[in-house]
């Protein structure tokens, strides 16, 4: 029996065969095979298909960008041409917020849609890949470690699912309709419970993750102890029993926990590539609107459009929180999926 | 998704109601306690996915969790098991092999296994040797004494009726 019919059986036994890579991952690395990259030559590649994309994603970002900016100027002109009509210059603040989040607010839910389902391929993905990373890492001798962080990870992956879909969306939201209310009413009012509800999902984010990690880390330690009586077990039979076949059993023992050892690090290896993949799409369309939208609320006061400045701002601010969620996700499952590895 | 269709609708509509309101209500007191008002309805509108929340909607993941990884885990270890099995008997045959050739007769080894603390352990040999009987008796009992295990040979003699 050669190593390549060791490692074949072990791949399927472990389940990393019937890992479904969602085709997504697979855009950014030129159709290239995903399984047979090393992790710097995916990495270089991923690059590549970012450089790529990228024009693509700023096309995309320029046009409710666009529009918001072509509002502030009209607005801004109306201003100037039209300063003695009292009833125009109430209502223009009104129709000038009302036109922006028309322009931005499309594209910002159909990304809030497309950032929950990216959310769920994540969990979805990192649960069966971390089954085949805790049965291989239990096969090589630490079955508590692997078992504890595996329970961690589906605890809280499932955890923050729940919390996005249930408090931190509608929260999200709620910060846009207030952002809107605040621009069209004026004066700062909503200012505060705005900043508030940004604050709220950013630290309810961070402490998930705090909380992960350090769950993790506790319960690693913990459930180690107990691993290294299993390893006991193995070397106790070779050294009480005759050279040769003392010898022949550990060969075997080596020889098993070694192809398992390296069905693991090329399943983490893999799973790293696809989860990067993944969520980068997400990050580069979120990220990008979320720059442009910045520079233009930035320059929106040299048009004279302050209070549509700030509105024009604070929607960045709301891609810029749907981004948060999607980076805790994509942490959390590589934080996961590292620390399975490194068992 | 109909619960957060139905949150964003109340919190919209919430918000939307709120800005109608403030700019029709006169300037002055009255124009503050709308917009406390207002403001305490926004929150509560907000705040209300929080009562919702419930343990066991995430925890049944949990529980179904340890199944499949048990079911995986189970799976690995049997074919770990089994190829430490073949790999135990391929050392040994070729042990074995390498003696007889040196006694100038070939052996075909079948090695039976137990188990001790989990680990695979040779525990019985069965020689089908062909060449004489007393170099068949001497790899027996040089298997016996080196390896340890019981060993039976079998030649040509008794295989054929």
């Amino acid at each position: 029996m050669n190593e390549q019919t060791i490692y074949r059986e072990q791949y399927v036994a472990s389940g990393a065969e019937s890992i479904e890579i969602p085709a997504e991952a697979y855009d950014l690395f030129g159709g290239a095979d995903i399984n047979s990259l090393e992790l710097d030559e995916g990495f270089r590649l991923l690059g590549q298909g970012i450089g790529q994309g990228l024009g693509g994603y700023f096309k995309q970002a320029a046009l409710p960008a666009v529009s918001a900016l072509m509002v502030v100027l009209l607005c801004g002109m109306a201003e100037t041409m039209f300063p003695e009509r009292e009833r125009t210059m109430k209502v223009l603040p009104l129709v000038g917020t009302l036109a922006i989040t028309a322009a931005v607010c499309g594209d910002l839910f159909a990304l809030v849609g497309s950032g929950r389902s990216a959310v769920e391929t994540l969990s979805t993905f990192s649960k069966s890949l971390l089954a085949t990373l805790a049965a291989t890492g239990a096969a090589v001798g630490a079955p508590g470690g692997a078992s504890a962080r595996y329970l961690a990870a589906i605890v809280f992956s499932d955890a923050l699912i729940t919390v996005i879909d249930r408090v931190l969306i509608p929260a999200l939201m709620a910060y846009v309709l207030v952002c809107v209310a605040d621009a069209a009413i004026g004066g700062d009012t909503l200012g505060g419970l705005a900043k508030f509800l940004k604050t709220a999902v950013v630290t309810v984010l961070t402490l998930i993750i705090t909380g992960f990690t350090i769950y993790l880390t506790v319960s690693g330690i913990v459930a180690g102890g107990a691993d290294a009586l299993t390893i006991k077990a193995t070397k106790t039979v070779i050294s009480n029993t005759v050279p040769v076949v003392g010898g022949a059993i550990a060969d075997a023992s080596e020889t098993v926990i070694a192809s398992t050892r390296l069905v693991k690090n090329t399943t983490g290896v893999v799973g790293i590539l696809a989860l990067a993949a993944i969520a980068v799409g997400s990050f580069l369309r979120l990220g990008v609107r979320y720059l442009v939208l910045k520079t233009v609320g930035a320059v929106s006061p040299l048009a004279g459009g302050g209070r549509l400045g700030k509105l024009i701002e604070n929607l960045a601010g709301a891609f810029g929180i749907l981004l948060g969620m999607i980076a805790a996700s994509a942490l959390m499952a590589l934080i996961a999926v590292v620390a399975m590895i490194s068992l | 998704m109909e619960f957060l269709g139905s949150w964003v609708i109340g919190i919209t509509a919430a918000a939307l109601i709120l800005s109608a309101v403030l700019a029709l209500a006169p300037e002055g007191s009255a124009k503050r306690v709308v917009r406390l008002a207002g403001g305490a309805c926004v929150l509560l509108a907000v705040f209300l996915p929080i009562a919702g929340l419930d343990a066991d909607d995430f925890l049944p993941a949990a529980y179904a969790a340890p199944d499949e990884y048990a079911e995986t885990m189970g799976e690995l270890e049997r074919t770990n098991y089994e190829l430490q099995k073949t790999i135990i008997e391929q050392r040994i045959s070729s042990y074995i092999q390498a003696k007889a050739d040196a006694l100038g007769i070939s052996a075909a080894p079948t090695v039976s296994f137990g188990e001790r603390d989990g680990v695979p352990f040779p525990t019985a040999v069965v020689l089908d040797c062909s060449g004489g009987e007393s170099a068949a008796d001497e790899l027996r009992g040089y298997v016996e004494q080196e390896l340890g295990i019981d060993c039976a040979a079998r030649t040509e003699k008794e295989l054929t009726p």
